[in-house]
């Protein structure tokens, strides 16, 4: 989740799935999730003054200094992503002086056994990853005070949902971005992971735009069965995640979730939104797993509908044999997802 | 908020000092200095509008550069509405009637001259700012509302890098970092411990710590606000307008 700022950012970022405030009940957020309704409405809660140097008086008093801030042989130069078990930053190897990004679990996630196990096993399942377009980890650690974490690669593009915007009108670079995010999928399904929560947020870029697939929090080693319980946090991002992945037991996905992921993403890249949005996220999955009506489609929404009915078997097949069975012409005439994987 | 204390820390503000400036009863230099610092600060309102308008974003980069060109290369305030209010709402009208006279006219102002503008994506990266919103609501706001919408945006962001920085500039970035998201929360929700964790210190001292950025923020909000209107006692008012306006955005 790194950041980036991109020329096209000029009105807002969209939220697929906007939660209210518990605060206010509003639904603006800036980039880290803040409420801006309630950081606004601070300013009315003023009282007295607070000067600079009373400020700074206090403040000194906190033995919290940055030159302390470190985590193993990593200092910990700024925060730069939040989610929900985890904290990343961007840091600066001690020895090699080397800029990477730095994962660790949040301090009140330490006791939770369900936390811990995902945390562990995102660091290993991409460990034994080694692939252009995955972000590769350095190494799997433990603070001084007992926190987890581990290093990776630190991806200077950002995230491809930041990105979106300006491939939004280069179908031929959408296809050629995700056919390689693809590759990196098939390599680590050829290894036994699957991902499970695929989405443009978890598709970073390296510095020459090349995609790399990072956060594998849900990945799923496929001779092992699950013990995690499944809630809304497990299922994965919705508008992304696979009908049967909504449906069925964790041990009974397959690669076929991950396919469909892919060409949600594409749909997203070329179009602006995921396949399906709804008002909530139940709603999302729930329309994901009904029925689509394919009457009348151009060739966009003839892509979701294929996709979406296409039951994983059919999806595993195509994505084996590398090729769309018949190629579709939308109204413009363009190609769509003839992909040659 | 102390209504004496405030006309003695925000009698210098920006706005003031533009218009003390335009009155002729004020210094003409500091009056253009402190134009040219709120353009830099709330051009992101303008560009949000324009492309909201129908701009394409090319056509909005330049017509946003052009709009702030008019501002300070001419006598804009003199001719502006006599009643003039709130730097926002001036702003506002003057860049309703600005792309009014483009559609008219199909011209733009000629570049050049004192005014030096950085590139576009150099001026985007200068205050990063990412505000996120349900595109349902996106598209339903007008273009005053998002207008609205933005620069409530700007303001805490504004404040929140200001304290970002003092924070930075006494080397407890760190603690900044870490105590940010709770800037807003209510005591109940926040769990002391764990952020005492995470930061390495007791539990007392997060709780007086949180309450010492708490106070710093809610004095800088304060006075981006103020920054903006003439009367301080209008602080109130605009910080409730803007909240309005993200009322609006739900």
């Amino acid at each position: 989740m790194n950041k980036v700022i991109a020329p096209s950012d000029f009105v807002a970022d969209v939220i697929e799935h906007p939660t209210e405030c518990s605060q206010c009940g509003a639904i603006t957020r800036l980039d880290r999730g803040a409420c801006i309704n309630c950081l606004l409405r601070e300013g009315l809660a003023a009282k007295g003054e607070a000067s600079r140097e009373a400020f700074e008086s206090v403040l000194a008093e906190a033995n919290v200094a940055d030159t302390q801030w470190r985590l193993g042989h990593y200092e910990i130069l700024e925060e730069i992503g939040r989610g929900g078990m985890g904290v990343i930053y961007r840091a600066r190897q001690q020895h090699s002086r080397r800029i990477v990004a730095v994962k660790r679990i949040l301090a009140h996630e330490v006791n939770s056994h369900e936390t811990l196990a995902r945390f562990r096993r995102e660091a290993e399942a991409v460990a034994s990853l080694d692939h252009p377009n995955i972000l590769p980890i350095h190494e799997v650690s433990e603070s001084e005070e007992g926190l987890p974490f581990f290093s990776m690669k630190y991806a200077t593009g950002g995230s491809l949902r930041s990105a979106a915007s300006a491939l939004r009108n280069k179908p031929r670079e959408c296809v050629q971005l995700m056919a390689k995010v693809a590759r990196g999928i098939a390599y680590a399904h050829g290894k036994g992971v699957l991902h499970r929560d695929l989405q443009p947020g978890n598709i970073l870029l390296d510095e020459n735009g090349e995609p790399m697939v990072s956060d594998f929090g849900l990945a799923k080693w496929l001779d092992q069965t699950s013990e995690i319980t499944r809630t809304l946090e497990t299922l994965g991002t919705p508008g992304y995640i696979a009908p049967e992945q909504a449906e069925c037991r964790a041990d009974k996905l397959t690669c076929a979730a991950d396919i469909y992921s892919l060409g949600a993403i594409l749909f997203y890249l070329l179009t602006g939104r995921p396949p399906f949005v709804g008002p909530n996220v139940l709603a999302v999955i729930h329309q994901a797993a009904a029925t689509a009506d394919e009457n009348g489609c151009d060739g966009i929404q003839l892509v979701r509908c294929w996709w979406h009915r296409w039951s994983p078997w059919r999806r595993w097949r195509v994505w084996c044999f590398g090729r769309v069975n018949p190629p579709i012409r939308c109204r413009r005439g363009l190609r769509c997802f003839h992909l040659k994987i | 908020m102390n209504a004496e204390a405030e006309p003695r820390l925000f009698a210098t503000t920006r706005w003031s000092l533009v218009l003390a400036g335009a009155n002729s009863d004020g210094d003409e230099q500091k009056a253009a200095e402190a134009l040219a610092e709120l353009c830099r600060t709330y051009w992101r309102p303008i560009f949000s509008y324009v492309c909201r308008r129908g701009y394409s974003s090319e056509d909005a980069q330049d017509l946003t550069q052009d709009f702030f060109l008019m501002i300070l290369e001419t006598n804009w305030l003199q001719q502006a509405d006599k009643g003039r209010g709130r730097f926002r709402s001036l702003l506002l009208k003057s860049l309703q009637n600005f792309l009014h006279n483009v559609a008219d006219k199909n011209q733009t102002l000629k570049r050049g001259g004192s005014v030096q503008f950085v590139s576009w994506d150099a001026w985007m990266a200068e205050a990063p700012s990412q505000l996120s919103i349900s595109d349902r609501a996106l598209d339903a706001l007008a273009p005053e509302r998002l207008f609205d919408l933005r620069w409530a945006v700007t303001v805490v962001e504004q404040a929140l890098r200001r304290l970002r920085e003092e924070c930075e500039g006494k080397g407890r970035l760190r603690l900044f970092e870490g105590l940010r998201d709770h800037l807003a929360a209510e005591h109940a929700d926040i769990s002391y411990a764990d952020l005492g964790i995470a930061l390495g210190v007791a539990e007392a001292v997060v709780k007086k710590q949180l309450h010492n950025l708490r106070q710093r923020y809610r004095w800088l909000l304060r006075e981006e606000v103020a920054h903006t209107v003439e009367n301080p006692a209008d602080v109130d008012d605009e910080i409730r307008h803007l909240c309005a306006a993200l009322a609006a955005a739900a």
